[in-house]
């Protein structure tokens, strides 16, 4: 038998409850239950246990001292101190164990997926849906007030045709079935939803469905009146520009509005006419203008 | 598995030096449960389980609430380990 003291690490001098301690810290280490299959463990947690036994208090310690003196103690400690013969918990487990048995069937199901790719209730990651999906598309203003086609391109590559509503506006989300993520078995997909955004235009302003666009004209346009061409979206249009027209005065192009294309509420395209000056007023204007005031006053700020 | 052998309660303290009261206190608090009931009869894996509570209660000085707790942790491992080799 090998000698209690060093199996448990201690001393001659140690106390009951220094060797009581080692002795569960050493247990706690080699127990077989807690290293199963470990045959080493278990060796040296029967060292540990008849070491105890042999050294646990002082009438065992004064005991173990007196037996050592003789030859024989070697041979009969280790019969008599051998501890009982015994089943460890871990050997009676396998193939199964009657109390470890309860939990089989939480288990069965996850290891039925991860080993054999069979599908059933248990979500493990391995049976994800298709997973929609976020995009973002910046069209042109001309594009957002006729419609268009446009080409969006999606991860890994894959491209598809978006068909751009007329009159779509900023922040709506078109929804295109089927084109998002493919699930675990690549069977069903997930949708793509495209957020619209649209660029201000240059020239129009926006005003619920109407465009609204200033327009200069010259002095004799505006005096005498005439047809002017202004821009519309996607082209030019002919005004009539009345005779004596005023800057602020506003021309209707009616159903030439941002939903244009739409089949209601089209709104219009307001023409504000801004009466402009020529860059340089020459000598001759001037002097028509002194002479043509005097005969022809008139009071706009009243 | 080979032949249950089921042995009396008497035989158990006899062969494995335990104590009548620890087994019924095992038996009372459901840390184990009886092969048979009349008489009293436990199997290899209750003997086991019973040395395993004493090894815990007196070599590594678990209480007795935290046994049960335990007793649950091991039966799961032991439950994984066998569902893993009936998959691998």
């Amino acid at each position: 038998m090998k000698d209690p003291y060093n199996v448990l690490s201690v001393k001659q001098e140690s106390t009951d409850a220094e060797i009581k301690s080692s002795y569960r810290k050493l247990s706690k280490k080699y127990h077989p239950d807690l290293n199963p299959n470990n045959k080493d463990s278990e060796k040296k947690f029967k060292e540990i246990n008849d070491a105890y036994e042999t050294i646990r208090n002082k009438e065992c310690r004064e005991k173990y001292e007196q037996e050592k003196q003789y030859k024989e103690y070697a041979n009969q400690s280790q019969q008599q101190n051998t501890g009982r013969q015994r089943p460890f918990y871990y050997e009676t487990q396998s193939p199964h164990g009657r109390y470890s048995s309860s939990f089989s069937s939480d288990y069965e199901n996850i290891f039925a997926n991860l080993f054999r790719g069979e599908s059933n209730d248990t979500n493990l990651g391995n049976d994800l849906p298709g997973q929609d999906v976020q995009y973002s598309l910046k069209i042109s203003f001309e594009d957002a007030v006729l419609g268009a086609e446009k080409e969006l391109v999606l991860s890994k590559g894959k491209t598809i045709k978006a068909k751009i509503p007329p009159g779509i506006t900023e922040g709506t989300v078109l929804r295109f079935k089927g084109q998002g993520s493919p699930d675990s078995k690549q069977k069903n997909h997930g949708n793509a939803y495209v957020k619209i955004q649209v660029e201000p235009s240059s020239i129009f302003k926006k005003a619920g469905n109407d465009l609204i666009i200033e327009v200069p004209v010259t002095l004799y346009e505006a005096i005498l009146g005439a047809k002017i061409e202004v821009p519309v979206v996607g082209g030019k249009a002919t005004v009539t520009v009345p005779a004596g027209v005023n800057s602020g005065t506003k021309l209707r192009l009616k159903n030439k509005g941002y939903r244009q294309k739409a089949k209601t509420n089209q709104g219009n395209q307001i023409v504000e006419i801004i009466v402009t000056l020529p860059d340089k007023i020459d000598d001759k204007l001037a002097n028509f203008m002194k002479q043509w005031a005097t005969e022809h006053q008139y009071k706009p700020r009243k | 598995m080979g032949k249950k052998i089921l042995l009396q309660v008497e035989e158990i303290i006899t062969q494995y030096n335990l104590e009548a009261s620890f087994i019924i206190m095992c038996i009372e608090n459901e840390w184990i449960e009886l092969t048979n009931q009349n008489p009293a009869m436990l199997d290899q894996e209750d003997i086991s389980r019973v040395l395993l509570i004493q090894d815990l209660k007196e070599a590594m000085g678990v209480n007795d609430d935290s046994v049960p707790i335990i007793l649950n942790l091991i039966d799961q491992l032991h439950c994984l380990q066998n569902q893993l080799l009936n998959f691998s």
